[in-house]
């Protein structure tokens, strides 16, 4: 079936939850107990202004795990940026929104629909992971919505259109889109702890 | 001769105004019918209600045990069942920011409370038609989560087999230290 996209309107409890979340830095973590040690990207995203995010992890840590909705999508005004909207519906209710630079973020956006998970850790401008490891994170499922293959022609298509605008003719911006997609895929398919499972 | 045509000129009229007539009781009897059907489907609608008879606290070490009394009554013409049971706290933070938490209600290891007066509410409850079942809930959280933090109010939301919800709220939850005092209550 083919999937069509659609203008949607979408309400919040704050204005602060409309605004796309600050992504400040991500990174992937493969463990042997979850989603069968899967890669499963990160992003740390500046909390500094939504108290509510850094509750619902808190919160989170002492409770059974919660329910959440996900929808993949593209807001007014931005479309080099996919952004994956997440709506908490307990035990906090809350709405997130994530938006990815298809060109320079594409390969989180393609981890987190190889894996159909992202951990989500609060944090502020500067936090790395390396130094954050100890910091609270919960892990959103993202289940398959039908975006893959919508994915797979937003994303050859914007990198075709960057390097074709670093120099590259037509031809060889799209043998090297295809072989970058590859090697994402390659290294997002690896498994570190396969043979000690 | 013209005394008999004028009257046969009347008889018409007379006939459509009795016509008239019956078509107005016909559609008042139709009207009547639909206004019955419609409340019928409106009394077969999912309709809980909620009493709150009590709310117990009782703190251990590591955690805050919430037992609450309740009634749940099915006034529709449904049967009906209870899918779930969350206790809504609403809290403010350290930092001054008002937040909202569901804990989903425990049936294990909630001896803490003692007494049998009544059974526990478990979810899935079934509740016939113009029923009421009453029964304990509980619920219990970490006491590291609303530590640093002063809890508003509470709301249990009771989720039926249709998905619809219905909450009750108190501000007032008794502390208990040992059972009897449920018991006095």
């Amino acid at each position: 079936m083919k999937l069509k996209s659609r203008k949607a309107k979408i309400s919040t409890k704050h204005p602060r939850e409309a605004c796309p979340a600050k992504i400040v830095s991500d990174a992937a973590i493969a463990t042997v107990n979850v989603g069968e040690g899967r890669m499963i990207p990160l992003v740390i995203i500046d909390t500094s202004d939504r108290p509510d995010i850094e509750e619902l992890v808190r919160v989170q840590e002492h409770l059974p795990s919660g329910d959440v909705s996900v929808q993949w999508g593209s807001l007014e005004d931005s479309p080099k940026f996919v952004a994956l909207l997440i709506k908490f519906i307990r035990p906090v209710g809350a709405f997130l929104v994530l938006n990815f630079d298809i060109v320079k973020q594409g390969v989180i956006v393609d981890q987190i629909l190889l894996s159909k998970a992202i951990y989500l850790q609060p944090g502020q401008e500067g936090d790395r992971f390396a130094n954050t490891m100890d910091v609270k994170k919960i892990l959103i499922e993202v289940p398959e919505t039908g975006f893959s293959n919508t994915w797979d022609k937003i994303l050859f298509k914007h990198l075709v259109k960057d390097f074709r605008e670093k120099g590259l003719p037509k031809y060889q911006a799209k043998e090297a889109t295809k072989g970058v997609i590859e090697e994402w895929r390659k290294f997002g398919k690896l498994r570190p702890w396969e043979n000690q499972t | 001769m013209s005394d008999q045509s004028n009257l046969l000129n009347w008889v018409p009229a007379i006939a459509a105004w009795i016509g008239a007539f019956f078509a107005y009781l016909n559609a008042r009897r139709s009207n009547r019918a639909l206004r019955l059907t419609e409340q019928q489907e409106e009394r077969r609608k999912p309709n809980l209600v909620l009493y709150l008879q009590g709310g117990y606290l009782c703190k251990t070490d590591e955690e805050r045990v919430y037992m609450f009394l309740l009634s749940v009554s099915n006034l529709s013409d449904t049967d009906n069942a209870v899918a779930r049971n969350d206790l809504r706290i609403e809290y403010r933070t350290a930092f001054n920011f008002s937040a909202t938490v569901d804990i989903p209600s425990v049936s294990q290891g909630i001896d803490i409370f003692g007494g049998e007066s009544h059974s526990t509410l478990e979810t899935g409850v079934k509740i016939e038609a113009h029923q009421t079942v009453v029964g304990k809930v509980f619920f219990r959280l970490n006491k590291a989560m609303l530590q640093d933090c002063a809890v508003d109010s509470y709301i249990i939301v009771v989720t039926d087999t249709h998905g619809k919800r219905t909450s009750v709220a108190t501000s007032l939850v008794q502390e208990v230290f040992d059972e009897t005092e449920i018991e006095k209550g």
